[in-house]
């Protein structure tokens, strides 16, 4: 089994018996392909991992300028400041903190940073109950003091559950650098991160 | 492993009766037929949790599933872990049919929003025994005792307890006979050993595992 990862949008599929978060390409271009995938928590977008993906498929997917595919080989590096600031811009457009990314960070760090924030970002939402972090004007600028106040908790008591380390969550943190924090210590933490294998 | 309940729905009724909590699109979601717990509807979604005991966060579900059903798309019965006992829904649950391809699908309810975790195509013979256990934030299902396929990382729920589930759909009929919820305890850490690594063999005996 080959595993291509990619990211794209999750859709809401209505068609069923009730809402259906899904990948959204998943019915169009791979029904009938195994999958695994990581929800960026309630927010509308994944990591996502799919067997053995044909060719046409693959050219179909990543002609979507919502879907970003990660190369096969994962331990080469940005290389050069242009595919860096492709890669920081792909992450900040969907909300995924990707100032830190360098030329020489490596795609297994980002996707392994992809993958840490939405584990921490599940833990909110299976915490506050089906929230959502980017709504009402809220973005990776906003600063953690202007979040209500069960928001903030909820982020801080979330953190709390991995065993991070929340003394640099302060009223002047942005929301991008407190989710950077929360992804980049699950990773140095070494906590799981498997999707079709590990990360 | 310890098994911390198990049922084997040899009786006849209109609910899972006592140990049980029934919850879904209608409120007593399962009958038992006097060998197999049965959804009461097969176009309602059901979840039966044990409340019978107290599950540890780290727990498994296993249960024999039969089904006829082969639209896939995540329809079907199957085990579920760290499940609520009401609507909204919190769940992870494994759902399988027969269908050809993307025949088992191990999704999530949070705050009763779904998602699904993975697809995967996995041929099974009506009887066979369906397992799904929570460690920490790592999902495994299997097969009668053989992985179907690698773990999954989700990190949304972080307890509850183990029971079934059904996925309505277009199937004519589905049953669930044998659960079995457990958790792990008495399974050998060797990283809380601290001195593992100091352990020395008696002579003519190996050590193993470290």
């Amino acid at each position: 089994m080959t595993r291509s990862i990619y990211t794209m949008p999750i859709t809401t599929d209505t068609s069923g018996k009730y809402p259906q978060r899904i990948p959204k390409y998943r019915n169009a271009l791979f029904p009938t392909l195994g999958y695994s995938m990581f929800d960026y928590g309630n927010e509308p977008w994944c990591l996502i991992a799919i067997q053995d993906v044909p060719p046409a498929t693959d050219a179909a997917l990543t002609g979507n300028a919502d879907v970003f595919e990660l190369p096969a080989n994962l331990d080469q590096t940005m290389g050069t400041t242009g595919v860096r600031n492709t890669v920081r811009t792909k992450l900040e457009n969907v909300n995924i903190p990707g100032t830190w990314v360098q030329t020489t960070s490596t795609y297994r760090e980002v996707v392994r940073f992809i993958g840490a924030v939405c584990q921490f970002a599940e833990r909110y939402q299976g915490m506050i109950g089906n929230g959502f972090w980017f709504t009402g004007g809220v973005t990776l600028d906003s600063t953690f003091g202007s979040l209500p106040a069960n928001v903030r908790q909820t982020i801080v008591d979330a953190a709390a559950t991995f065993g991070f380390d929340t003394s640099g969550f302060t009223g002047a943190s942005t929301l991008r650098a407190v989710i950077q924090s929360a992804g980049q210590q699950y990773v140095a933490a070494g906590l799981p991160l498997d999707l079709e294998g590990p990360l | 492993v310890s098994v911390l309940a198990s049922d084997n729905f040899n009786r006849s009724g209109a609910t899972l009766g006592a140990n049980w909590t029934e919850y879904g699109t209608f409120s007593n979601a399962w009958n038992t037929d006097g060998a197999n717990a049965v959804p009461d509807s097969f176009g309602a979604d059901a979840y039966g949790a044990y409340t019978g005991v107290t599950f540890p966060n780290d727990q498994y579900s296993q249960v024999k599933v039969t089904i006829t059903g082969t639209f896939g798309n995540g329809q079907g019965p199957g085990p579920a872990v760290r499940m609520g006992t009401a609507t909204p829904e919190n769940v992870y649950r494994l759902c399988v049919d027969h269908a050809a391809s993307n025949n088992m699908e191990l999704s999530k309810f949070v705050g009763g929003s779904f998602t699904s975790k993975w697809v995967r195509s996995q041929a099974f013979a009506d009887g066979d025994t369906l397992y799904l256990e929570v460690q920490g934030t790592t999902l495994v299902a299997k097969l009668n005792g053989t992985a179907i396929g690698t773990s999954v990382t989700d990190s949304s729920l972080g307890s509850g307890r183990a029971g079934i589930g059904f996925s309505s759909g277009t199937t004519s009929s589905a049953s669930l006979d044998d659960f079995e919820g457990g958790d792990f305890a008495g399974v050998f850490d060797p990283s809380s050993f601290p001195w593992a690594d100091q352990l020395q063999p008696m002579p003519g005996l190996a050590v193993v595992g470290f």
